[in-house]
């Protein structure tokens, strides 16, 4: 697991102020929305604007890969690296 | 001019039967013996707050207080903490043992035995209650006699022709409430009728006793836990519920087990008595007590007049109300139980209308944990299913999945981010569930306290079952693959449930006679007993589990209040 992967999961955990979960709790590879972690659309709408805000990345709802991006925390963390490294 | 003090008062009254207990009778001489005793001794002008087990002896006190020109404060709980609370507003204390004492010492020489000047003027005799306001803080609001005999002057025409000569007064809830003290303190003596000595808050205490044509005082939470097979019990005459709304199937299975419909009666500690219904159907409205006059405001909450709610003012309340031709209402919910959220208007009722119908949700309440919260939060009990699905999934996720639920019938700003799963949901004496006992559910953000799914109190000690779960904090590496509970937890538990219990001081300072006989593991049902020695000020407690197995025992010496006070600030 990358540092960066922690991190993201801290910052999901801080963002979204999800009680009763603990960065160990979160599977790197595990889906983050409906079947794993259970996020919804709602927490997506936060979790958007906060990582814009924390990673200054640029996130365009219209865009396809979007889903892909924010599908696990191992997907974030590529996304992530990939933008700050272009 | 008070009915109450000249019934009591008045010569051909003497004899007459006021209390029951068990096979015993006592007579309107006995008690207005008591109650001169009991005046000569008080201060007037004083605030005397009045806490009894014993109807009869919060009558004596009640009737005391006034007449000595005292005012009367009514605490809901005699819990040490809430005593500390409202401490301020008296300066006295009367309990059962209190009253008794005194009474026992009290000089028969001294007594004036002419009591006919002795009526005291009804506006002027002020019983203050205490209400849980927003915060959870108890705010005071205080009725006079008068204002009680209006109402019940009011009420009399209603119940009073069903009642038959020999019909008695059984009531399952308190006299410290302001409906208890109506229906079975002073409506007994102003209509000359006999009540129960005591609450009898048990069913089966109440059904053993029971006669036809007697009248029933109880509430919504204690018509739900009547047994519905109940065959060839008697048959009251009037069951009059107050507290709060009675589902239509509690009404229903209480007319087929008792033979007559509830009379519910609709108010508040602010405004008494505002109109009652015999609940037949789903849409049968409310019919104001005679002499209320009804309007809506411009945002269509109810607004009453009457003599015994504000004398020619109107009376606001926060209910939402649709009002028929023939002045019966129906009632559409509480005007706070819209909440504004990303500026949209949020219904409470409704969201909560919603969870129950999933098949994993029993009952729920939604509410904002903190004043100016943007997201809601929920208290749930869970189903069966539902706490199979809780077991398998941890809290959160379970939350997540109750949320997609509702997310097919509900704006994104009403979906829940915060949940908590419980036995019940918390309620006070009155079957009510007040905000501050919901809202503590929210209070510690990390998962480290256990759920108390049951808890009995006895006098200082209780006894409380609580419920742990892997996922919480104190089992975090103590130790990896092998959760054991750290004993300094035990110790921070004992104190911290110690302190909710007796109001006691949070703060240890000595610990002794420590044993650590077996350890604690999340899957353990574990029953925490405290003792409460306020004169030390100690805490005694024991961890065990089910086959009374012994996990933990000790003692623990705690700073006196004040010094403890000092510290926190």
């Amino acid at each position: 697991m990358t540092s960066l992967e922690t991190e993201l999961k801290a910052f999901i955990i801080e963002t979204l102020n999800l009680e009763d979960v603990q960065v160990e709790d979160i599977d790197s590879a595990e889906a983050l929305f409906v079947d794993g972690l259970g996020l919804d659309s709602i927490d997506a709408l936060e979790l958007g604007v906060a990582l814009q805000k924390k990673y200054d990345v640029r996130i365009d709802a219209k865009d396809e890969n979007v889903k892909t991006h924010f599908a696990s925390v191992q997907n974030l963390a590529k996304f992530i690296q990939a933008e700050k490294g272009s | 001019m008070s009915v109450f003090f000249s019934n009591l008062n008045a010569p051909t009254n003497q004899e007459t039967p006021l209390f029951f207990e068990n096979e015993k009778v006592i007579d309107v001489a006995r008690v207005q013996t008591d109650i001169g005793k009991l005046s000569s001794m008080l201060d007037a002008g004083s605030r005397i707050s009045i806490y009894c087990q014993s109807t009869r002896l919060f009558m004596i006190a009640l009737a005391a207080v006034w007449r000595s020109g005292s005012s009367a404060i009514l605490p809901a709980t005699d819990r040490a903490g809430y005593l500390d609370e409202i401490g301020q507003q008296f300066d006295c204390h009367l309990d059962d043992a209190r009253i008794i004492e005194l009474l026992g010492n009290a000089d028969e020489n001294a007594l004036n035995h002419d009591q006919s000047d002795q009526i005291p003027d009804a506006a002027s005799c002020a019983a203050i209650f205490f209400t849980s306001g927003s915060s959870g803080a108890p705010k005071p609001i205080t009725k006079t006699l008068a204002q009680i005999e209006d109402e019940i002057a009011t009420q009399s025409p209603l119940w009073g022709p069903l009642l038959k000569e020999g019909a008695r007064i059984i009531g399952l809830v308190s006299h410290q409430h302001i409906y208890g003290l109506i229906f079975r303190v002073i409506w007994p003596v102003m209509n000359r009728q006999i009540t129960r000595a005591e609450p009898a808050p048990f069913w089966d205490m109440v059904l053993s006793e029971l006669r036809d044509g007697d009248m029933l005082v109880t509430s919504p939470a204690q018509l739900k836990n009547l047994h519905p097979d109940l065959i060839h019990a008697p048959r009251p005459a009037i069951i009059l519920s107050s507290g709060g709304p009675l589902d239509l199937p509690t009404a229903k299975t209480v007319t087929k087990a008792l033979g007559v419909c509830p009379t519910e009666i609709y108010g508040s500690t602010e405004t008494g008595g505002i109109a009652w219904r015999q609940q037949h159907d789903e849409n049968t409205p409310w019919k104001p007590l005679p002499g209320l006059e009804a309007g809506l405001n411009e945002d269509g909450c109810l607004r009453v007049r009457a003599r015994h709610v504000a004398g020619d003012d109107w009376y606001q309340t926060q209910d939402r109300a649709i009002i028929h031709t023939d002045d019966s209402f129906v009632l559409k919910g509480r005007a706070d139980r819209v909440v504004k959220i990303e500026g949209k208007r949020v219904s409470l009722v409704a969201v909560e209308e919603h969870l129950r119908q999933s098949e994993l949700i029993e009952d729920a309440v939604a509410l904002l944990a903190q004043d100016n919260d943007q997201r809601l939060a929920v208290v749930a009990v869970l189903t069966l299913k539902g706490q199979a699905e809780l077991d398998k999934r941890g809290r959160f996720r379970m939350g997540r999945l109750l949320r997609r639920d509702l997310a097919r019938f509900e704006d994104d700003a009403a979906l829940p981010q915060r949940w908590r799963f419980v036995e019940a949901l918390p309620t006070d004496s009155q079957g009510k569930k007040p905000l501050h006992l919901l809202r503590a559910l929210f209070a510690d953000t990390g998962n480290e306290l256990p759920t108390v799914s049951a808890q009995t109190r006895d006098g200082n000690s209780v006894s409380m079952t609580l419920k742990l779960n892997a996922d919480m904090t104190c089992f975090k590496g103590h130790f990896p693959g092998q959760p054991i509970l750290p004993g300094v937890i035990q110790l921070h538990w004992a104190a911290l449930f110690g302190a909710s219990a007796f109001g006691s001081s949070r703060k240890v300072c000595e610990v002794s006679q420590l044993k650590f006989r077996k350890p604690i593991t999340p899957a353990d049902i574990i029953t925490l007993e405290i003792e409460y020695d306020p004169s030390v000020p100690r805490l005694k407690f024991r961890y065990q589990s089910d086959g009374a197995d012994l996990h933990s025992s000790g003692t623990l010496k705690l700073q006196p209040q004040d010094i403890a006070q000092d510290d926190v600030a």
